[in-house]
């Protein structure tokens, strides 16, 4: 970027912000949501992600390119640091008995979707990024890099998380 | 080439191998039909998971392009700058809002199900049965209705604690096990029915167990909200405290594959049953929750002519994307009949059967006629 460029950029910083800001909070807060589970993490972490955006603008040319990569890495540390936040949470059926569930909890309307989420947030963290990854259109060397492992272990992974994805899905069948 | 490992026929299905890799490997399945056979079942599984992901993924778009009211203005991401840190304002609205969604899900749960809580998914989603059902029917809901009523519940103050409305309780094993063909035939308490085609063989087959829920009402609570929505009719509050039962038969899902790629699914149970405590009238509770002054009146017709309630399973329908079939002479419906995914849906003789896959209305029509 030009000098000039810069002092115009610093200018408008205010002006920028927001422009980028209502381009891209919906497309990094349906990412975020899509990858944590929650809407309500993803309020956070989105908002975490343009208060990094606002304190230090990256000198970055591909401004989509670099929220979207603080959004994913704040996502991911998010799942890999939640085992904490989730044994605090109720659960809902593991095969044990006598477990209480809210009607907030039991008021979520989908079926189908409930048990998508439900059989996510029971993979091990490895996996379920790495099929959340795939089927948001990522390559394996980029899956590879998150998770961090070779390459060529990427498809084993996502063979054997589809295989346990579906069964866990069928076994658990028509509850809930 | 010889035989390869299940990742490496994954990386050939997602156009991850290198030209030639991809180029032996075609070769070597065109010579090996084992490994046709495993790379149609890892192209199976994937398909299913992309499914599944893929409607969880709309889901979650859906929900965050629907919560308007969620963004936050850039002028409070500015003052949070200052504090760093997540603004008490915010946080406020993140709690009103999702106060409001519970409310939306609690009442169009009530819609579809007729009661507070939806206990129970037996057969696709979004469905209740209430008592032993002996009939369906189907439930015109447009989006409009939805619409009309997530507009009376964002315009009404109302404070609403639904974790204290009552709460739910699993009492059982829960156990799911994988039987073959044989044990399922030799099952004692269901006697399991199957396609009768030729083009379906050996399915795999899961079970559940019976097991039961207790629901236990809040009667105070529940008034509460009823009354914030200016309900007249409200519950008993002989209510209180009192638990209604759901048993859940056993149930028994089955895949079964249809030539090389496809493959659909076969749900079969009897309706689960739901007891309620001594002295209470069941109607108490439909009465009160149908004269919501929130429900849009074309539901609410529908509903105070569904006499039989106690008997029926209703199917909700959203903007009429079902439409009743006959199977074996029986009443069904199937949902989602302009979607590639479709779903049938019959009871006969106190079973409740569901089939589903990723093929056409006729063929989907054919294998439920044939089941025995």
């Amino acid at each position: 970027m030009s000098m000039e460029g810069q002092i115009k950029r610093f200018k408008n910083v205010s002006d920028d912000f927001r422009l980028i800001y209502e381009k891209y909070y919906r497309v990094i807060l349906r990412h975020t949501a899509y990858i944590t589970g929650s809407i309500q993490t993803a309020e956070d972490l989105t908002q975490e992600v343009f208060i990094k955006l606002y304190n230090a603008p990256p000198q970055h040319s591909n401004i989509a390119a670099w929220l979207s990569m603080v959004a994913n890495n704040l996502a991911y540390n998010h799942i890999r640091n939640e085992k904490s936040r989730k044994s605090k949470e109720p659960v809902i059926y593991e095969g044990e008995s006598d477990k209480v569930i809210s009607i907030e909890e039991a008021a979520i309307m989908n079926y189908d979707i409930r048990q998508t989420k439900k059989i996510l947030d029971s993979m091990p963290e490895r996996d379920r990024i790495c099929l959340l990854m795939k089927f948001s259109g990522y390559k394996y060397d980029e899956i590879a890099e998150v998770i961090k492992v070779e390459k060529s272990s990427v498809g084993t992974i996502l063979a054997r998380a589809q295989a346990k994805f579906k069964e866990k899905y069928l076994k658990g069948g028509t509850f809930i | 080439m010889k035989c390869q490992d299940n990742g490496f026929l994954q990386a050939y299905i997602d156009g991850e191998l290198e030209i030639d890799e991809k180029k032996h490997l075609e070769e070597h399945l065109g010579q090996c039909e084992k490994c046709r056979d495993a790379l149609s079942i890892i192209k199976s599984n994937d398909d299913f998971a992309y499914m599944k992901i893929k409607e969880y993924r709309d889901n979650i778009y859906d929900r965050v392009n629907n919560a308007n009211e969620a963004v936050r203005s850039v002028d409070n991401i500015e003052k949070d700058k200052i504090n760093n840190k997540k603004s008490e304002k915010g946080v406020y609205r993140i709690m009103l809002k999702n106060k409001r969604i519970a409310a939306v899900a609690c009442a169009a749960v009530m819609l579809t199900t007729c009661l507070v809580f939806q206990p129970v998914r037996a057969a696709i989603s979004n469905t209740l049965l209430i008592f032993r059902a002996n009939d369906v029917k189907s439930i015109n809901i447009t989006l409009s209705d939805i619409e009309q009523i997530k507009d009376q519940l964002s315009k009404s103050n109302a404070e609403i604690d639904l974790k204290n409305m009552g709460k739910i309780k699993t009492i059982g094993s829960f156990e799911q096990k994988t039987i073959s063909l044989e044990e399922a035939k030799a099952l004692t308490d269901f006697d399991a029915a199957f396609p009768s085609g030729s083009s379906s063989t050996n399915p795999q087959i899961f079970t559940v167990s019976p097991f039961t829920m207790e629901f236990t009402l809040n009667v105070p609570s529940i008034n509460k909200f009823l009354k914030s929505f200016g309900t007249q009719t409200l519950l008993p509050e002989s209510l209180d405290g009192k638990t209604f039962t759901v048993d859940f038969p056993r149930v028994i899902n089955m895949e079964y594959n249809v030539g090389e790629k496809n493959s659909f699914y076969m749900m079969q149970t009897k309706s689960p049953e739901i007891k309620a405590p001594e002295g209470v009238d069941p109607d108490d509770i439909y009465n009160s929750l149908i004269s919501m002054p929130i429900l849009p009146e074309n539901i609410k017709q529908q509903l105070s002519s569904a006499n039989d309630w106690k008997n029926t399973l209703y199917i909700p329908v959203i903007d009429s994307k079902s439409q009743e079939v006959s199977i074996n002479g029986v009443k069904g419906y199937i949902m989602d009949a302009d979607s590639q995914y479709k779903n049938i849906v019959w009871y006969n003789k106190e079973v409740l059967y569901s089939i589903s896959g990723s093929m056409s209305q006729d063929e989907l029509i054919k294998i439920a006629n044939s089941v025995r």
